[in-house]
């Protein structure tokens, strides 16, 4: 009898794990469902047309709807549209969006870029709608806040996919360093050009402080940036291709085989050997916690004008900033780097596009989607220079919406400045998109269709062999041979040689 | 004469595969009650295991999203060709196998010697709390377990390099040597499955008739005896047919398992890319999903024949043990 019921529990036992643990893997698919519930649920009024925006987020900010419906009270009246806000996270944005992008769900505005729920992919995919004459027709003033050649780099095969943010476009690799141990340790910050420069500074912090100064994530991250070393990178998706800027001849190179990659390596190498960079770096949520509790001195990103006040807005340290990349250049990844598109799914793309003009023209709609409502999440702190900051007792953290993501949203150049020190960084970031040196390529997009299987098999070396010299964990004398015969082995060449005569066919048809 | 032999024949047919599915009518009629708690998993099975694999046509289709599965365009075997272009594929092959095969091995034997002595102990107050501690690293996502695992790992505040380091041992870098990965792999994995299968066997040991235990221990046998003589021959279907389903999955690897733990670390490819987490790594950013369902499809296709081959083997070993 007692064997009896013991067994009956058993099975019940067993029965409830398995549902249990049935029940956990489809955990996305509530959600989605959730996400089409909201985007039905707000039944426009009588004739408004209803146009969804779909974008990666931190986290939803509690006050989405408060948001929501103060940029409807514009849009309602001034174009008819009855606007839903669907942020994603942005760690499940990618997937979420490939996989809703293929399943053929409708959507009208989506966030795409080179970087996440990829632009090349979803154009080849022919999953955004052309709009060349919907910005003629529908966004005049969008379309002429750009110049031509700007909106060339979004072509793919001559039609314009992609709505270009403006911001920054090229990339002006550099520094930011701690101002505190800047002064501690005596870093003359203007005498730096180079990373190299860096390295007495960087002694001197690991010394004194007892710490890895320089932050990177996991799983790692080397001081390889292609445009600081005069590369045009061409596409993201192939890591190893690259192209000199500046080559008329438009011949692209296995960027692993160049000096400068050697360069780049062997100082990458230097700095992990000599502790300035973690050798077994932190995630990414936890090196960024570690950064704010100053267990790193300096971060290499990104150092386009007010980098200093974003780095102090993300880690409450004051910094100092520094661009090293000379010259600048302007590449295809670089302008299109933020991009907005409709969906070719999409029911009204022309009331779409009208949504995109806004976005990118008008400053108030704009600033309400990026920083929220005033008084309510920021207040004027100089209205005459357009500088906002947040309401007393409130902080980045701590705001009920508070995106931080201009880049995503429209045109940065309308975005109100945080700090009084910010002023005129967007004139300052528009003379740099202007003085670039535009890249031979610039406005050249692959066609990645021919060589998808070669590109597969090289992403996969890439990863594999490539990577461990890129992060400085192993030499490059060592270990590049392999790494260059094993690309080889998996097609690089053949990559190498199609994009050269895409190139070519490019440069017929848009000559210098 | 013939003819209604003929009538016969051609007649039974359905009739005949419908008595072997549901019993004769009598049968039918007494278990319809029963035969109907099967109606929802059937059609669960037929939703989520049957239809999807009209999916299989994407494997052999240049997908576009915008002109649909059927509407886009047939290459052939094109989309397979990334899979074998490189030495890649033997390895991710390799390592797949061997690993799965030291977990369906680790597993089984470490599951049924739990299960053994957690029978032994059956009737102390103890045995719920040590099943459920056994059962409970089941529930935890390989996520945490990766963190859990760095903690122990890493090379500057790693648990296990203090404890060499206390001892005068030289530190391992562990997430640099590809060499360590299969045992650590292996051990993570029995941690967390083991609770689950023991508890299987332990299922099937106590629904092993006493009579049987009493009768050998009349006739003199020992506890090791009995193990050997009445236990495992006893659980040697369940065994069997626990590995052939183990079998039908070799080809799957555990892709938290493979991808969290050693933290997609280059240096560790060697040792612990399997086909999951190549085909993650090499297609995440390509959003290539026909090359995807190709290496899902080159997956299944082996893995079937796999299954197959093991039933057959089985089959000659002993019929009653066989799967099908």
């Amino acid at each position: 009898m007692t064997q009896h019921r013991v067994l009956t529990v058993l099975s019940v036992l067993l029965l409830v794990s398995l549902a249990l643990t049935a029940c956990s893997a489809p955990a996305s698919a509530p959600a989605t469902a959730n996400d089409q519930q909201e985007a039905a649920a707000p039944a426009p009024t009588d004739g408004l047309v209803s146009i969804t925006y779909t974008y990666g987020s931190r986290g939803i900010p509690a006050d989405l709807q408060l948001v929501e419906d103060a940029m409807n009270e514009i849009l309602h009246d001034k174009i008819g549209v009855h606007l839903t806000l669907q942020p994603i996270d942005f760690g499940a944005y990618n997937d979420k969006m490939q996989l809703r992008l293929s399943a053929g769900e409708e959507c009208d505005i989506i966030f795409t870029a080179p970087w996440i729920n990829s632009y090349a992919n979803n154009v080849a995919n022919g999953v955004l709608a052309p709009l060349d004459d919907l910005l003629i027709n529908y966004a005049p003033g969008l379309w002429g806040s750009m110049p031509p050649t700007t909106w060339d780099a979004a072509r793919v095969n001559g039609v314009i996919y992609g709505v270009i943010n403006q911001q920054i476009f090229p990339k002006p690799w550099g520094v930011h360093p701690r101002k505190d141990l800047t002064e501690k340790y005596g870093l003359d910050l203007d005498s730096v050009t180079k990373w190299e420069d860096m390295e007495p500074w960087l002694a001197a912090v690991r010394d004194g402080e007892g710490i890895s100064p320089v932050f990177i994530a996991a799983p790692g991250r080397g001081l390889w940036l292609s445009q600081y070393y005069g590369y045009d990178p061409l596409d993201d998706g192939i890591a190893f291709l690259g192209m000199k800027a500046d080559d008329e001849t438009l011949t692209t190179v296995n960027m692993v085989d160049t000096v400068e990659f050697q360069m780049a390596a062997n100082t990458t190498k230097r700095w992990v050997d000599e502790g300035f960079m973690p050798l077994e770096p932190l995630p990414n949520d936890e090196a960024r916690s570690a950064f704010r509790a100053g267990q790193y001195a300096m971060g290499y990103h990104v150092e386009k004008p007010g980098n200093d006040i974003e780095a102090q807005n993300a880690y409450g340290f004051e910094f100092l900033s520094k661009n090293l990349t000379d010259p600048l250049i302007l590449d295809t990844a670089g302008a299109t780097a933020t991009m907005n598109a409709i969906c070719a799914t999409s029911k009204n793309p022309q009331k779409a596009m009208e949504v995109l003009e806004e976005f990118n023209t008008n400053a108030y709609i704009y600033n309400l989607l990026s920083r929220g409502i005033e008084g309510k999440h920021w207040v004027w702190e100089d209205e005459a220079n357009q500088v906002m900051r947040f309401p007393d007792g409130v902080d980045g953290n701590t705001s009920t919406y508070n995106p931080n993501t201009d880049w995503m949203f429209g045109n940065q150049f309308n975005a109100y400045y945080r700090d009084t020190k910010q002023v005129g960084a967007w004139e300052a970031t528009k003379e740099m998109n202007d003085t670039a040196f535009p890249s031979e390529a610039l406005g050249f997009v692959v066609d990645r269709e021919p060589i998808k299987t070669e590109i597969a098999q090289t992403s996969a070396v890439y990863n594999e062999f490539v990577l461990p010299i890129l992060f400085g964990w192993v030499a490059y004398a060592d270990a590049a041979p392999e790494a260059i015969e094993r690309l080889n082995e998996a097609g690089a060449q053949a990559i190498i040689n199609e994009i050269n005569s895409q190139l070519q066919e490019w440069r017929a048809k848009n000559p210098r | 004469m013939s003819e209604p032999r003929q009538t016969k024949q051609s007649s039974f047919a359905p009739e005949r595969v419908i008595r072997r599915i549901f019993g004769n009518q009598r049968e039918f009629r007494t278990n319809l009650s029963l035969l109907s708690m099967a109606l929802p998993g059937i059609a669960l099975l037929f939703i989520f295991a049957y239809l999807p694999m009209l999916g299989i046509l994407i494997a052999f289709k240049d997908y576009r999203f915008n002109l649909g599965i059927l509407g886009s365009e047939w290459i052939g075997f094109q989309n397979f060709r990334f899979l074998f272009g490189t030495d890649a594929a033997f390895r991710i092959t390799r390592n797949t196998l061997l690993m799965n095969t030291l977990f369906i091995s680790t597993t089984t034997v470490c599951a049924l010697i739990v299960a053994i002595l957690l029978n032994e102990v059956y009737r102390s107050r103890m045995s719920k709390y040590y099943q459920t501690m056994l059962f409970f690293p089941y529930f935890i996502s390989w996520v945490i377990v990766s963190y859990f695992v760095f903690a122990f790992l890493n090379g500057q505040t790693g648990l296990i390099n203090q404890w060499i380091d206390a001892l005068g041992i030289k530190r391992i870098a562990w997430y640099r040597s590809a060499a360590y990965w299969p045992v650590i792999l292996v051990l993570a994995n029995l941690w967390n499955g083991i609770g689950f299968s023991s508890i299987i066997y332990l299922a099937g040991i106590l629904g092993i008739s006493p009579e049987l235990f009493e009768a050998a221990q009349i006739d003199g046998a020992g506890k090791l005896k009995q193990i050997r003589y009445i236990t495992l021959p006893m659980l040697y279907p369940m065994i069997i047919i626990l590995a052939l389903l183990a079998i039908g999955r070799i080809f799957h690897a555990d892709f938290g398992l493979f991808f969290f733990l050693p933290r997609d670390n280059p240096l560790l490819y060697s040792t612990t890319d399997v086909i999951d987490t190549f085909v993650y790594r090499s297609l995440v950013e390509l959003g290539e999903i026909s090359m995807a369902a190709a290496a899902g499809f080159y997956q299944s296709f082996i893995g079937f024949l796999l299954v197959v081959a093991a039933n057959w083997v089985v089959r000659r070993f002993n019929e009653d043990y066989a799967l099908y």
